[in-house]
């Protein structure tokens, strides 16, 4: 039929290049995205291990099952509070870091101590927590070794229910600065001085400087490592793994591992999969929550 | 940006199960091919393994001694982490019908992959290979190899937990032999306690010691109808009855990390001599023995009414979907394995039992037991194990709900009573 909304050859061909174009990006998206994201659901919904043949269909039951289970409500809020720590005190530490290395006072000791906050960025996470394992032990380790020598009592660290998760949050915290100190200082550099000049030349408190002029520049920045950050945190996996096993008592047991024990330690993949669908769920929400949050409180340029 | 995160994250959990669900079919054929060019040169077949350190190092060199002493077959030999990270890998393997040919599985493990036909029945082979014996394997040892009349595993790494103790240590204390009874033990280690030293350590992310305490009690794994605990009654609360005690009285180690790694930070504590008594493998004894400064002393399990051995280790087993070809090689490496100078060079290398006569009378391991004298300890133990059923859930249930408990019990302050009441609760779901 030609209408009015024919198209002319030409026309239609810049059309075709356009999906011709676009199409290896789609086609990506669609196998390693879509699919596996309706997998999961539908996946959700079976019985049955890993290797089994033919998974009975049972329903909601691997939800009910999941949303019954004191464990389970455990590793939720483990992965809250785990999340909320790491990123509040990341955040904070990076801030006043980063403006404390921006000072233009102590050049030599600021690249020292920038060199020394960085460089745990780059090991791997894995040798990381090894290292920790050692340091943190309660009963032999270097850091209870230290306490006592400064007259302090030993801390349980991993051994006890009560501070394992906070032992592990400071692990990932110690190992995370550096790369998000950078990323603040970067942007502090680019704060232009004229308004600091201003700023000065109005005799303002520095306090009130940072609050007022330091911060509202930055916010872009800290709205964006906050939420890399907050990725990072929800998928915890190697220090779990290695430091806690998601011990003692569950303490540490966070949704990624949770995760991970079902579907391939327990043989439950259809329980797995429902907790990664209250992930996906659990994500979304967190993430729309904060970009509404940032709307009001973030200042572009 | 977020969003998409958690998409890819959710992708990337999926995609194991994907690539194994949508590979399944294939899987065996293409395996089968690679096998069926043997003639042009050996036969390569695939084994995995669960050894690390100088144990590992050992399966490597009886696996070289087996590629050098033939040209038929060549075992290409794969460490693939401890039981539980390869149990992990087999079962990703397994989804993908991508299977090696031979696997050290953890007993317990073997249940699954037979329910779903994975394994290759090893009768026919043993039947018809007159160099191969069945009845020479202690009958023991066999009770992870029957599956509806089928041959699915043969012993390879079997052992059970036994008590290692500071010898020096104990000595000092007054104690110039090994407890017998949970009394003595309870006194001993109380008697070795003492700044920075602790009586006994336990392994809380592992229930198999619990379980081996429970057992000497008078208790069962399973009840009568295999469908709950078999230790809903004092057995059970007896062994966390004795190690609150021993933690009241300060003598009471717990080593920190969960699972296998709690074990080997229990082993490296002992041989620091950070404390005095702790239960491990018998497969640890060469290794405990080696690398402590002090004279190691190995004894059975104290018993409380009764001694007693659950099982534990490894079996090899096979699987299905390859060519004939790959199937007698297979076969050829498997009977290599069990036979009694091989088997008798791995026990004597390890701790491991010895699994038939032959490998208990070979020299090897005969002049290993005059080095070492606790060497047979496990063989005594023979007597007195216990069968343990093929079931599915018994992963789950052993770290999820017993381990779970007693450390509700140990750290948590739960009564004994409670934690083995909740154990008998959750484990009656299971089979609801």
């Amino acid at each position: 039929m030609r209408g009015t909304t024919a198209l002319s050859k030409t026309e239609r061909q810049e059309r075709l290049k356009g999906y011709l174009l676009a199409a290896p990006a789609v086609v990506l998206l669609f196998i390693f995205t879509v699919y596996p994201l309706c997998y999961l659901i539908y996946r959700s919904l079976f019985g049955g291990n890993l290797i089994t043949k033919d998974p009975k269909f049972v329903g909601l039951e691997n939800y009910t099952s999941l949303l019954e289970s004191k464990d389970f409500h455990q590793v939720l809020s483990n992965t809250l509070i785990y999340t909320a720590v790491t990123v509040v005190l990341t955040m904070v530490l990076a801030v006043v870091i980063a403006a404390w290395l921006n000072s233009k006072k102590n050049r030599r000791l600021n690249e020292l101590v920038q060199t020394c906050i960085f460089t745990p960025h780059i090991i791997s996470m894995v040798s990381v927590s090894t290292l920790f394992l050692w340091l943190m032990d309660s009963k032999n380790g270097l850091l209870n070794i230290l306490l006592n020598a400064l007259g302090f009592e030993s801390f349980p660290f991993l051994a006890s229910p009560d501070t394992a998760l906070f032992s592990v949050a400071l692990v990932t915290i110690w190992k995370g600065l550096g790369y998000y100190v950078l990323l603040i200082m970067a942007a502090l550099q680019n704060i232009p001085t004229s308004v600091y000049e201003a700023a000065e030349m109005d005799d303002t408190p520095a306090l009130k400087t940072f609050f007022k002029i330091t911060l509202p520049m930055i916010s872009p920045t800290i709205l964006f490592t906050s939420v890399v950050a907050t990725i990072a945190s929800f998928k915890v996996f190697d220090s779990i793994s290695v430091m806690t096993g998601g011990g003692p008592l569950n303490s540490t047991n966070t949704l990624v591992y949770y995760i991970y024990e079902y579907a391939f330690r327990y043989g439950k993949p259809g329980q797995a999969c429902a907790a990664g669908v209250i992930l996906l769920v659990f994500v979304c929400v967190i993430t729309y929550v904060q970009f509404q949050v940032s709307k009001t409180r973030v200042h572009y340029q | 940006m977020k969003r998409l995160f958690a998409i890819l994250l959710s992708c990337a959990m999926c995609a194991a199960l994907l690539a194994g669900c949508s590979g399944g079919k294939s899987g065996g054929d293409a395996a089968a091919g690679n096998g069926g060019g043997g003639s042009d040169g050996p036969v390569k077949i695939e084994f995995w393994h669960s050894m690390g350190s100088s144990t590992g190092e050992l399966v490597q060199e009886i696996v070289d001694e087996f590629n050098a002493s033939q040209s038929e077959v060549y075992v290409d030999c794969i460490y693939q982490g401890d039981y539980t990270t390869a149990g992990t890998k087999l079962q990703a393997a397994a989804a993908g019908g991508n299977t090696p040919n031979v696997v050290q599985v953890e007993i317990t493990r073997v249940g699954m992959y037979a329910s779903q036909d994975m394994l290759l029945d090893l009768m026919p082979f043993a039947e018809n290979d007159p160099e191969f014996d069945l009845d020479a394997m202690y009958p023991g040892v066999m009770d992870f190899s029957y599956y509806n009349d089928q041959l699915i595993s043969l012993p390879n790494g079997r052992s059970v937990p036994v008590m290692y103790y500071n010898v020096d240590a104990l000595k000092a204390a007054g104690f110039g032999k090994a407890p017998e009874t949970w009394d003595e033990f309870l006194a001993a280690s109380e008697a070795v306690t003492k700044d920075g030293v602790y009586g006994y350590g336990a392994p809380l992310g592992d229930s198999w010691y619990y379980l081996a305490l429970m057992l000497t009690a008078g208790g069962q794994i399973y009840n009568d109808e295999g469908n709950n605990i078999g230790f809903h009654d004092e057995s059970g609360v007896k062994p966390l009855q004795l190690w609150r005690d021993m933690m009241d009285k300060g003598c009471l180690y717990i080593p920190e990390g969960d699972d296998y790694a709690s074990n080997s930070a229990l082993r490296n504590a002992f041989m620091a001599g950070v404390c005095a008594i702790t239960m491990q493998s018998s497969a640890q004894y060469r290794s405990l023995v080696d690398n402590s400064e002090f004279e190691v002393g190995v004894a059975y399990i104290p018993k409380d009414v009764t001694y007693a051995a659950i099982p534990g280790g490894s079996n090899l087993v096979a699987f299905t979907g390859k060519s004939d070809v790959e199937n007698e090689a297979t076969w050829k490496f498997i009977k290599y394995m069990c036979s009694g100078d091989v088997a008798g060079k791995y026990a004597a290398g390890t701790g491991y039992l010895p699994t038939s006569d032959a490998a208990l009378n070979s020299a090897v391991y005969q002049e290993m037991l005059d080095k070492y004298p606790y060497l047979d300890i496990a063989v005594g133990q023979l007597d007195y194990y216990v069968e343990m059923p093929f079931d599915e859930a018994y992963t789950e249930i052993k770290d999820n709900v017993v381990g779970k408990y007693v450390q509700e019990c140990i750290i948590g302050g739960m009564s004994p009573e409670d934690a083995v009441e909740h154990m008998y609760e959750e484990t009656g779901k299971f089979y609801s």
